[in-house]
């Protein structure tokens, strides 16, 4: 299961003035050398040497303030500074990573982030590197052990491509960023905030906060690559919730995502736009609910970007046509038609900013230290590439840069910035119309407009059904007979990818962009959505999982 | 000039004193007034009103280091606050409580909303925004109540109650504060002590992992009940862990460890006493690496002492003096049988005659040392009392809360974290059976004539049951037997002592079968006493209670001689040593 629900959860950071950049830099690049050379050249002549040996340090200094009710939850810091290690034995063909078919409880991708000292010390880092490094050594020995083993007793596999693709050493170095962080200023503001989204008494749930965070990524593996990246990341979500009479909890939020807190939306903005959330709630707490339908729909752009994310962007992470249990949706769809033909379908890490929005899934090198490369995926309806990390699969023995992991994981391909364009489009405002025209046509009352989405989530696997779920939080009735739109709620949008894909009627010339965390195997990765509205002739929507608690006894006090 | 400094700086406290003292009435107010809103007004049509209602605030503002080799690897700090609301439906009688729903109990409600057990809230705290948490907390509480009421009377529909015993002792209204300021955290101060004590194992290549770790947490607990009973009280709580981890020649995993705890970060051991106390870790690991295994499983007489002796009393019979009522489920009454060796023992021998126990909570020093185990008010608002739990050998009572049992009826005011728990234990005996670590020695080896054993045992270091589960197990998972078994009493420093008197050091060996009935057993004691500081694991479970995992807990005992006991070899397969040397073989070669 993909989920990418984490507004929640987003990832801070924090930054302070460090004003020994290149020293520190060289500290930490030192030690990762001295360890790595160290190592391979001391376990070169035992019976299972290490073939390939990389380590990742996250330098991380994280900023989190949190606000309800007008007042501050949480106004904490923290630095840290965390060694992921690569250690292959065996060969790029087949290593201790190779996937071991038929076991229940396989969860081969979780591996231990290591802590490292936080201050420049050399040994104390050296030390750290070391025992870490042993460890892994030992594990990878008992794993090649065990994917031996079971490569002898199980059938030939679909895809026997390489465990490892081989990759030229790159060398990249960024000057660690910094950032001032006004904690007064930030409290403030979000008090101001909490307070506008606790001012019903049936508002009752709350929460405002904003999270910093500065981090410096150092790679070096055994190849030559030698990598200092550096990035500031910085949002605002706004979050409240009511319940309706029945029971159901209605949230609703607000996210802001910027590469520099200073860049983000100013008070004003934020304060209308939790007016403006206030004010939604308060209709959907009344709002009627939803039955199940099936008809035709307009999604949003930020709903349409969500939409691809899960039905489509999931199914285009290469490292899935390797897993025997894994649908592989698209891998016998290369270079034919899958989407209609005014459709492409691209993911690009290596834009900061689309149509001047910042767009959180950019990045230079991916966690596996290769190049990030902008993927189309779809070229007119026609599917043409994966996304792929260093684990390669037929016909695509390549990374394109898109090998990645929250710290303490495996890398797997995951998505980046995912960009929907339309050559052909319509006014947007001439969706309606055309949403209405549709129904005529089918014969229905009304169509609905999926405004905006919370997250969602689908399936890859073969042993349940291909669905996905699209979690809507703002839907409206729009009635052919012109009544007005009608806000609704109670519904998750469902469906299969394939079927899905091409009932896309038309899109819009607008173009709306959703910045999310997406969670995956590899853990939790930022990433964009940016899609212009679609309409769609037959979506199909079913009851939303619903809260039994009954609203609160007494009034509010 | 002066004399006006002094009046600017007398204006300045009274300033501060009477802002603290106004949001004191704030939340206080706004408590009681939540409390007697939902008394009068809050039910649910063919529903029982709630009979009590009580709320628990804690604001908490803990600060964390931890370090290794001399640098820091991590140092945080974490304001929270926290709202427990208890709420009962029924009487005194019986109520909703002494009731375990595995469904509601261990995963809570499936409804998001229902949050009213350690639920966060805002730090910065006012009458409205207080009054707006309780509402919510309140409303969410007393619907579980009422669900776990009726939950609890369709079970009895088709059963017959034994017990009779209450479910909760009905007192009188009291109000108590023990509030003062708490000592500010010198931040910078602290990490530099981290850095210097945990940069003495810079010299020490032979060992793979050292830590240390420092922790200072003050709060300010505000309660209040329906019945009037409300209190306001500071607790602190600082410590500081000292841990490091080797492998013997034949790969065996080795580590120790230290710590020292007290109520005020600045009643910690001094900078060169903690550097002393990470150099004997360090010696002791060397000595250990080197020290022969014990060759056989022993059966004898041993000796525990020092720390061993504190660890022994804490971790095998003290939890058993605590009082456990075993709630009702679906199934019947659920008897655990962990530390439930005394519950109905009141009455009988459980240790030598010579030996006798008392908790002492009121004591805050023992000959200038701070005792953590300190406390005037229990988490209740009950008083905290001296109670004689053992005398000459004979049960007396045990350390009860307001959940009476059959056979403790009243609180002796020990409601800590979640249940009723320890406090300050000490275990002493009479003038006749004190005896001079030579004279214990003497009698150890005279017994092991007896039984014509060729040496005796003498164990002067045990691991601690806290740093082992929480720190060990995070910093040096490597370094924990496979086959670990909880049961067994895992042993730091163990001696053979031989008739001549010679006393050499061995490894490889835990503590097995020791028991609280291994207690009567006690020969003789020392005539010093050990001071043991430590965080002692919540005797009822914190999952039944939602209470706290650990709580800062003392014993005091002297040096214990045993007529029999069993020190078992470790049998379990050792981890293969790293294969390069640490690189501070090459550093401290240069």
């Amino acid at each position: 299961m993909r989920l990418t629900k984490s507004f929640l959860i987003f990832l801070t950071i924090i930054i302070i003035p460090n004003f020994i950049y290149s020293e520190t830099n060289s500290i930490i690049i030192d030690a990762a050398k001295i360890e790595l050379n160290r190592t391979m050249e001391g376990l070169k002549y035992k019976e299972l040497p290490p073939y390939y040996l990389s380590y990742y340090i996250y330098d991380s200094h994280i900023f989190n303030i949190e606000a309800e009710d007008g007042k501050i939850v949480n106004n904490d810091d923290n630095k840290s500074r965390t060694l992921d290690i690569d250690l292959r034995v065996g060969s790029y063909k087949f290593d201790n990573t190779h996937i071991v078919r038929g076991e229940a409880f396989n969860m081969g991708s979780q591996r231990n982030a290591f802590q490292l000292p936080l201050d420049d010390n050399i040994t104390a880092i050296r030390n750290a590197i070391w025992f870490a490094t042993d460890q892994n050594y030992k594990k990878a020995i008992e794993s090649y052990e065990r994917v031996l083993t079971n490569t002898t007793i199980k059938v030939q596999e679909e895809d026997t491509s390489a465990d490892f693709t081989k990759e030229n050493p790159y060398t990249y170095f960024e000057n660690p960023k910094t950032v001032n962080v006004d904690k007064k200023f930030w409290e403030d503001r979000l008090r101001k905030i909490s307070s506008i989204l606790s001012t019903e008494s049936w508002l009752y749930k709350n929460k405002t906060y904003m999270t910093v965070g500065l981090v410096t990524k150092y790679f070096v593996n055994s190849e030559g690559s030698e990598i200092t990246q550096s990035e500031i990341r910085a949002n605002v979500v706004l979050t409240a919730s009511t319940k309706a009479d029945d029971g159901m909890s209605l949230p609703l939020y607000k996210v802001y995502f910027a590469f520099n807190p200073d860049s983000l939306p100013d008070e004003r903005t934020m304060l209308n736009d939790a007016r403006e959330l206030v004010k939604t709630l308060a209709q959907l707490r009344t709002a009627p609910i939803m039955t199940t339908y099936t008809g035709p729909a307009i999604l949003s752009g930020e709903a349409a970007g969500v939409f691809f994310h899960e039905i489509f962007g999931h199914r285009v992470e290469g490292h899935r046509l390797k897993d025997p249990d894994n649908s592989q949706t698209f891998k016998n769809f290369l270079n034919s038609k899958i989407l209609p033909e005014f459709l492409s379908v691209t993911f690009d890490p290596t834009i900061r900013y689309l149509n001047n929005f910042p767009v959180s899934g950019y990045y230079k090198y991916d966690d596996e230290g290769v190049l990030a490369q902008k993927i189309n995926c779809v070229e007119n309806g026609i599917f043409e590439n994966f996304l792929m990390s260093r684990s390669p699969v037929e016909k695509f023995p390549e990374s394109n840069g898109h090998g990645r992991k929250q710290a303490g994981m495996n890398a797997v391909s995951r998505q980046s910035n995912l960009i929907v364009e339309s050559n052909r489009t319509v006014p947007v405002d001439s969706l309606k119309e055309m949403l209405r025209e549709e129904c005529k046509k089918q014969g229905l009352e009304y169509g609905l407009l999926f405004k905006k989405v919370e997250g969602g989530f689908t399936f890859t696997s073969r042993s349940i059904p291909n669905s996905f779920n699209v979690n809507p939080l703002i839907v409206y009735k729009v009635y052919v007979d012109k009544k007005p739109d009608e806000i609704v709620r109670g519904v998750d949008l469902i469906g299969t990818p394939l079927t899905t894909f091409s009932n896309i009627l038309a899109s819009g010339n607008n173009l709306e962009t959703f910045n999310g965390i997406c969670g995956a195997e590899s853990g939790s990765v930022p990433v964009s959505a940016s899609s212009p509205s679609l309409l769609v002739s037959r979506i199909e929507v079913q009851k939303k999982a619903k809260s039994q608690a009954k609203p609160p006894i007494l009034d509010a006090p | 000039m002066k004399k006006i400094y002094i009046i600017i700086a007398i204006f300045l406290i009274l300033i501060s004193f009477s802002v603290k003292a106004s949001e004191n009435e704030e939340i206080m107010k706004a408590m009681k007034d939540e409390i007697n809103r939902s008394m009068k007004e809050l039910f649910l049509e063919s529903l029982q009103k709630p009979y009590y209602i009580e709320y628990t605030l804690k604001i908490y503002d803990p600060y964390h280091i931890t370090s290794t080799l001399g640098t820091l690897t991590s140092s945080s700090k974490d304001k929270k606050a926290e709202l427990n609301v208890n709420i009962r439906v029924g009487d005194y009688n019986f109520d909703n409580s002494n009731f375990f729903d595995i469904s509601l109990g261990l995963f809570g409600s499936t409804d998001e909303e229902e949050n009213y057990k350690s639920r966060t809230m805002p730090y910065e705290l006012d009458y409205k925004s207080l009054r707006r948490e309780l509402w919510l907390a309140t409303d969410a509480a007393y619907k579980q109540a009422s669900e776990i009421l009726s939950k609890k009377l369709a079970v009895l529909k088709n059963r017959t109650r034994k017990d009779s015993t209450p479910d909760f002792l009905q007192i009188a209204p009291e109000k108590s504060y023990d509030t003062f300021p708490y000592p500010q955290f010198n931040l910078n101060k602290f990490e530099d002590l981290c850095r210097a004590v945990s940069t003495k194992f810079d010299s020490y290549s032979n060992l793979q992992i050292s830590y240390m770790g420092l922790e200072y947490i003050p709060e300010t607990v505000y309660y209040s009940n329906s019945e009037g009973r409300e209190y306001i009280k500071t607790n602190l709580y600082s410590g500081i862990e000292i841990l490091a981890a080797a492998q013997a020649g034949d790969g065996m995993p080795l580590y120790d460890m230290y710590s020292a705890y007290s109520k005020s970060p600045y009643d910690l051991p001094r900078e060169d006493s903690l550097i002393k106390a990470a150099l004997v870790v360090a010696e002791n690991l060397t000595s250990l690496q080197k020290a022969p295994l014990l060759e056989e499983t022993y059966s004898g007489p041993v000796l525990f002492e020092d720390n061993a002796s504190a660890e022994l009393f804490a971790q095998i019979f003290a939890p058993n003096l605590v009082v456990q009522r075993s709630p009702m489920t679906e199934s019947g009454v659920q008897e655990s049988d962990r530390y439930m060796s005394f519950q109905n023992k009141i009455g009988g021998r459980v240790l030598p005659e010579f030996l006798s126990v008392n908790a002492e909570p009121g004591k805050e020093f023992y000959d200038k040392t701070p005792l953590i185990g300190y406390f005037k008010i229990d988490d209740e608002g009950v008083p905290s009392q001296q109670v004689q739990l053992v005398k000459n050998g004979y049960l007396k009572n045990l350390l009860s809360s307001r959940v009476p049992t059959k056979r403790v009826k009243n609180s002796n005011g020990h409601k800590r974290g979640g249940a009723a728990m320890m406090s300050i234990i000490e275990l002493y005996s009479d003038k006749n059976h004190k005896k001079s670590r030579n004279e214990l020695i003497k009698q150890l080896l005279k017994l092991c004539k007896d039984r014509d054993l060729p040496y005796g045992i003498i164990v002067k270091r045990a691991a601690n049951q806290n740093i082992f589960y929480t720190t060990l197990q995070r910093v040096a998972p490597t370094h924990i037997s496979q086959n670990y078994n909880p049961q067994q009493f895992n042993l730091l420093q163990v001696y053979k002592v031989y008739p001549d008197g010679k006393e050499e050091l061995i490894r490889g060996c835990d503590a097995g079968g020791f028991t609280p009935q291994s207690f009567k057993d006690i020969l003789y004691v020392g005539n010093k006493s050990n001071i043991l500081n430590f965080l002692a694991p919540s005797v009822t479970s914190p999952y039944v209670t939602g209470g706290d995992l650990y709580v800062g807990s003392t014993v005091i005992t002297p040096s214990l001689l045993f007529e029999d006991g069993e020190i078992k070899v470790r049998e379990d397969d050792f981890p293969n040593k790293p294969f390069l040397p640490n690189p501070l073989t090459e550093v401290n070669s240069k």
